[in-house]
């Protein structure tokens, strides 16, 4: 073979390969498992952090940053196999169904995992994200329905989120009340304790099943809305709340300070969700620590703040 | 053989005095108050002093169990122990800012951990894992006191005849609400009513 002929096979080689390698993580992807059962459905969920979300819809470069992704609701058919495509668009993120007995899946960006799961009971069941992706993590949750092969989806309505974290801090005066509002949206609190810290979200094998009210008030004796109040102008004030023992400005002033001390423990070192079952799955939901992102200050506003809510109990 | 009979014979005097002594009146009534029915209300005779009654040896029992505790009001005679169990498979603790203030620190499932009350008050019993949790022990200088059920009604059991004072506790009634007394005249073997209404 002539040097001629050898530098073109070597040139198209070449540009074969450096074009060809860029559409290698499209055949990656695409690849079809080769699943050693027959397959019902696949179901393909791109975990979008930016919205904490896992996604039934297409996320890329493109509209990653545009789109206010809604959080798949995919229906499985009953009894037979469904293939779940698991991707991540941006950071490590994981998938866990704790009553079909999936995950949690750990999800690194760049790599698909198979799971395929084969529901023997009808039903909805919640699935949740377990590795801290961001702010929006503690919202990233959905359901997932069981049902007899053949039904329709029910269309989900994207839920948006992200207008939380474009909220501008309020102003100084706003004092420790307005504060501490801003951060618990901020912060993502109420992805979990609800937008008026009436709890309720199902957290799967936990004590109490669902994520208690935050009725702080109530629980550090603050009955009367002119208790609440004595306390908020001193936290207003700035006054070291420990400073009134001698002048107690509420009845009870003893348990209302002990229990403010635990309350703000709670939210600098975080609690772990008892089990309902201690043989059975561990709750997805827990509250983490907060010590490192917010101030003493911080933590303060947002005491002050779930004071002034009244949840039901 | 006549030992016998005159021993058999104190012992059915003494128990016969014991039985006089210890016999005197119930009060029943009912609290009016509308936390009555929703948080337990305890209604007790004031007036005899801690000491005067010998505590039962028996331990009194508070359970932590579900992020409870159980029972949520815990009556008690001054110088009665009670033993706090863990019943859940997490951690709980048990401390109180009341009274002389104590702090039993943290423990598992299986262990207990036991205190004496001997003086009288209202110990909110907290676990600072779990503030959601509020338990009380209440410590009387009487054991002259009863629980109301859920429609506020109560009975005090073997009071002694003569005059007395009753008070009423439950954790939602204000300072000069747990200050207000009640008037009751009891006599031997009869059953006395008041109304506690506020």
């Amino acid at each position: 073979m002539s040097s001629r002929i050898a530098e073109r096979v070597a040139v198209i080689s070449t540009t074969l390969g450096v074009c060809g390698a860029v559409f290698l993580p499209f055949v990656y992807e695409a690849r079809a498992a080769s699943a050693p059962f027959p397959i019902a459905r696949t179901v393909t969920l791109t975990a979008v952090a930016s919205t904490g979300t896992w996604t039934e819809q297409d996320v890329n470069g493109w509209n990653y940053w545009t789109r206010d992704f809604p959080a798949a609701r995919p229906v499985l058919p009953l009894g037979e196999t469904t293939l779940l495509r698991l991707k991540s668009s941006d950071v490590t993120h994981s998938l866990y169904i704790p009553d079909l007995g999936v995950g949690p899946v750990t999800v690194q960006p760049g790599h698909v995992v198979e799971v395929a799961v084969r529901p023997m009971t009808e039903g909805v069941f919640e699935y949740y994200c377990t590795t801290v992706c961001g702010h929006p993590h503690w919202g990233m949750r959905g359901e997932v329905a069981v049902q007899p092969a053949g039904t329709q989806a029910v269309p989900v309505q994207p839920r948006s989120i992200v207008k939380y974290w474009l909220e501008p801090p309020p102003p100084q005066d706003a004092g420790p009340v307005g504060r501490g509002k801003w951060l618990f949206r901020q912060q993502g609190c109420f992805l979990c304790h609800g937008p008026e810290g009436q709890g309720g979200v199902v957290n799967r094998n936990y004590v109490k099943d669902t994520i208690p009210p935050l009725n702080l008030a109530e629980r550090m004796m603050l009955f009367e809305s002119e208790d609440v109040n004595a306390i908020l102008d001193h936290m207003k004030r700035g006054t070291r709340l420990e400073a009134l023992a001698d002048a107690p400005p509420v009845p009870r002033f003893n348990v209302f300070l002990a229990q403010y001390h635990s309350v703000e423990d709670v939210i600098r070192n975080g609690s772990v969700a008892g089990k309902k079952d201690p043989k059975g799955p561990e709750p997805p939901l827990k509250m983490p620590a907060w010590g490192q992102q917010l101030s003493n200050a911080d933590i303060d506003a947002i005491v002050a703040y779930l004071l002034t809510l009244q949840p039901s109990k | 053989m006549r030992a016998t009979i005159s021993g058999a014979l104190l012992l059915v005097v003494s128990l016969g005095v014991a039985g006089l002594r210890s016999a005197g009146g119930n009060v029943t009534g009912t609290v009016t108050h509308p936390s009555a029915t929703t948080f337990p209300t305890l209604v007790y005779v004031e007036g005899a002093s801690a000491g005067k009654f010998t505590p039962p040896a028996a331990h009194a029992v508070i359970d932590q169990k579900g992020k409870l505790f159980l029972p949520h009001v815990l009556p008690v005679l001054a110088g009665t122990t009670v033993d706090f169990l863990n019943g859940d498979d997490f951690e709980h603790s048990v401390f109180s800012p009341d009274g002389e203030k104590y702090d039993l620190g943290k423990w598992s499932k299986g262990q207990k951990r036991s205190y004496a009350f001997t003086r009288a008050g209202v110990y909110t019993q907290l676990c600072n894992l779990h503030p959601e949790m509020i338990g009380y022990v209440v410590v009387l200088g009487t054991p002259y006191f009863a629980l109301a059920d859920q429609q506020g009604r109560f009975q005090i059991q073997g009071v002694p005849a003569g005059s007395w004072t009753l008070k009423v506790w439950n954790e939602r009634l204000r300072p000069n609400q747990l200050q207000k007394a009640f008037q009751v005249a009891v006599a031997e073997g009869q059953n006395a009513k008041v109304d506690v209404a506020f």
